[in-house]
């Protein structure tokens, strides 16, 4: 199954509005889920959506210039057995927006117990187009 | 003048099993795009691929 993942429609929105500082939520709270829709960046939500969300932690990471990268890490606990094919950010740990969404390249099997703490690294790169 | 930004999203996961057990998965989904050999780059630039 081959891997996608994007920051979706709703996500650019929540960047530009953090950006003018009307939003206030953060969006780090990570979710699984066992759907396999296709990653579009009109997505709303997970597929079919897991356990409850995580509030993770975000920081600013480098990976090609200082802080260009937006890092969330979360863990999750299974509460049963799972099959995880999907993940993704919101900003609020039940309700809010989805931000960005990943189908995964090969399913998690996991039993109860089990954990995963999944790290989404959003890195912004930049060009610039001049027109004539 | 337009300025594009993109993001490059790249998810990696780690499993602890109950029993302990820890399992690096790496890199699970991701959008970048994969780096092409750079001679096959240059072939496809001449041919106008």
């Amino acid at each position: 199954m081959p891997s996608t993942a994007a920051v979706v429609n709703n996500g650019l929105a929540t960047i530009t509005s953090r950006l003018i500082g009307t939003a206030t939520n953060v969006p780090h709270h990570v979710a699984w889920g066992t759907g396999t829709g296709v990653v579009a960046v009109t997505n709303t939500t997970l597929t079919e959506p897991g356990e409850a969300r995580t509030t993770g932690t975000a920081t600013q990471a480098t990976t090609t210039y200082t802080s260009d990268t937006h890092r969330v890490t979360g863990t999750i606990v299974a509460t049963g057995t799972r099959a995880i094919t999907e993940c993704g950010l919101f900003t609020d740990v039940t309700a809010g927006t989805l931000y960005c969404r990943g189908l995964l390249a090969a399913t998690i099997n996991l039993t109860t117990g089990d954990s995963v703490a999944l790290t989404f690294n959003i890195q912004y790169t930049s060009s610039v187009i001049t027109t004539p | 003048m337009t300025v594009n930004v993109e993001p490059v999203v790249t998810i990696t996961a780690i499993v602890t099993r109950a029993d302990g057990t820890v399992e690096d998965l790496g890199i699970v989904a991701t959008n970048r795009k994969p780096r092409t050999n750079p001679i096959r780059r240059i072939i496809a630039r001449i041919k106008g691929i």
